[in-house]
């Protein structure tokens, strides 16, 4: 794995980490923003589901994005092909024989045809080099100039036979020469091979010459030898169509011999070598040991490095993470949190759940103290929970849950005056739920302190009151059976203290008619049934039960 | 003129090049574009097109 611009990955360590400070100043700067706009007490519903965790997690998937498209534009690459470049390729130029030597059949099927094969097997070779093509053999012409065109010098190729050249002979100079015309770029490597026999019948110095001249140009000449050294009667088709071997003037016939001294010589002053062509890999020799190394050793650099890029793979993960960005709700469904609110069971249970809801719904980056508030409250110190709920509402005095709370530790630690004063002020929110539960709770309170009533009076009043409380509870959610369990208990208590304060009523009245028809002892065992029966009463009617056993004592005293 | 319609009609020989591309990969300067832009709005979300809350 390697980066095209491993430079730019130093930019992981700047922007992400910048990024993310951004981000927390912009938390900060929102919920500043957000507590000077709206009341306090509408914050809950106003931006109920949307939560800094929320926010945060947007924030990292945004974070993350970057990162990925920084590690894009880094370009990625991980393995290579090799991949032959060649910056200076050569220029070649095959001059090839067309002597009538060169049908010669000492190498099958004759030594033309396996020159012309040798030169289309290395036009395959180079396939990169510009190749050109001069025949020769009394004269010396340029039948393809330089090409990269491998279908035109093939047919070039293909076209040559001993009467391209109508002048006989072997003019190795010439083509040396013909040859030189055809490269006119500088720059590049300049090769000439050449096909012959090398029977050279013009003369024999005037071809090395040509060729110290052209090594002097920056050509170089391979040779490459056709045929045998022990030379071969060639024959020729004559006019009248019989064939004949070729004949000097003088009428005799001629044994053509391959001149290897004289090729190796030709190839030494160009700076080339001289191979005979025999067997299948000359023209894979010629090429590897004398021609492939020639760009090399110039440019220095054959193959270069083709890396694969990898860039999609972070570019890819980029996008998904800055669709789930984008995607993500900005709130939770309101229902999907509230749903977990269990209906109370009981008074006590009531209180409990109502008060595990309330923290249910905390923001989950909240600081720990109401972790600590509720471990209070579960270990059943509820004077310190108070403490702690109260002091954490104060802070926070968006949220009303956490009076909820502070009012539910005051009820658990019995101080119904402050769960009276905590549960008021939360029967003011604006989340309905919460409202309900409040009123609920509030019912509690109110019946708790109804039965610390000291007269019969009192507790009718006070049940009454918590029976209104727990209407108000039903009303808000017709579905909450506890509150209309304890709705209807509270007026079944209240109706009960009527029946009482009836009872006592007609119990004084029988009583005092008791003691109108001066019977006290028999009005003394009224009430002190009635006080046995009803300790309400006993405090009621304390006085009068006291005066009324006063009376009878001194009555019976007095009575025999 | 005509002659080239001639021509035309002449067999063709195939010729098979060896042609060699060479690409320069220019997707990083797309890709930087983007998160310049991405990042503008990053800014911009958070500061004068806030959205509260």
């Amino acid at each position: 794995m390697r980066f095209e611009h491993s430079n730019l990955l130093w930019l992981l360590l700047v922007v992400p980490p910048v990024l993310a400070g951004f981000f927390w100043w912009a938390l900060r700067a929102r919920q500043k923003l957000l507590a000077q706009f709206i009341q306090a007490r509408l914050l809950s519903s106003l931006t109920v589901g949307v939560s800094p965790a929320r926010l945060k997690v947007r924030f990292a998937l945004v974070i993350l994005a970057v990162a990925f498209l920084i590690i894009t534009i880094a370009r990625p690459q991980r393995g290579y092909d090799l991949e032959e470049v060649q910056q200076n390729g050569l220029d070649i130029v095959v001059a090839v024989d067309t002597s009538k030597s060169m049908l010669a059949p000492d190498i099958a099927p004759n030594r033309l045809t396996r020159a012309k094969l040798a030169t289309l097997e290395l036009m395959q070779k180079a396939s990169a080099d510009r190749m050109g093509l001069v025949a020769f053999a009394g004269d010396a012409f340029l039948e393809c100039p330089l090409t990269i065109d491998n279908t035109a010098f093939q047919q070039s190729v293909q076209a040559l036979d001993v009467n391209s050249i109508p002048q006989g002979g072997t003019a190795i100079a010439e083509a040396i020469n013909t040859a030189l015309t055809a490269f006119k770029e500088k720059t590049r490597h300049k090769v000439l091979l050449l096909f012959t026999d090398g029977e050279d019948n013009e003369s024999e110095a005037g071809a090395l010459e040509a060729a110290q001249n052209a090594a002097k140009e920056g050509l170089k000449i391979f040779t490459i030898g056709i045929g045998s050294a022990e030379g071969t009667l060639v024959t020729v088709a004559g006019a009248d169509g019989n064939t004949d071997y070729i004949r000097d003037e003088k009428g005799q016939v001629v044994k053509s011999k391959l001149n290897e001294s004289l090729l190796q010589q030709i190839a030494t002053a160009a700076g080339g070598f001289y191979l005979p062509l025999r067997g299948a890999n000359t023209m894979d020799t010629l090429y590897e040991r004398g021609l492939a190394p020639l760009p090399k050793s110039e440019s220095g650099e054959k193959l270069v490095r083709r890396y694969h890029e990898q860039f999609h793979w972070p570019l890819a993960s980029a996008l998904l993470l800055l669709l789930a960005e984008m995607f993500l709700p900005e709130r939770s469904l309101p229902t999907a949190t509230q749903s977990k609110v269990q209906s109370p069971k009981s008074k006590v249970n009531a209180t409990a759940a109502a008060l595990l809801v309330g923290l249910g719904l905390l923001p989950l980056g909240a600081k720990a103290s109401p972790t600590s508030a509720l471990r209070d409250y579960n270990s059943g110190n509820f004077t310190n929970a108070l403490t702690e709920f109260t002091a954490l509402a104060e802070v926070r005095t968006n949220d009303l849950r956490l009076v909820f709370n502070a009012g539910d530790a005051a009820y658990r630690a019995t101080n119904f005056d402050a769960a009276q004063n905590l549960f008021q002020q939360v029967t003011l929110s604006p989340d309905l739920k919460l409202q309900q539960q409040a009123f609920y709770n509030l019912g509690n309170v109110q019946f708790e302190k109804a039965k610390q009533a000291k007269d019969l009076d009192g507790l009718e009043q006070g049940f009454d009151a918590a029976a209104k409380i727990y209407e108000r509870a039903v009303m808000l959610n017709t579905n909450d059976a506890d509150a209309l369990f304890n709705f209807r208990f509270a007026q079944g208590a209240a109706e009960q203290v009527r029946d009482l304060k009836t009872a006592l009523l007609r119990a004084k009245g029988s009583a005092d008619a008791a003691v109108q028809r001066a019977e006290f002892h028999r009005a003394y065992e009224i009430m002190q049934g009635l006080a046995q029966n009803y300790k309400i009463a006993e405090k009621q009617f304390a006085d009068f039960t006291k005066k009324l056993k006063d009376i009878d004592d001194i009555a019976t005293t007095h009575q025999p | 003129m005509k002659i080239y319609a001639e021509i035309d009609k002449l067999e063709k020989a195939e010729a098979v090049i060896n042609k060699y591309t060479e690409y320069k990969e220019l997707f990083a300067w797309v890709v930087a574009g983007g998160l310049a832009l991405l990042l503008i709005e990053i800014v911009l979300g958070q500061t004068a097109l806030r959205r509260l809350p």
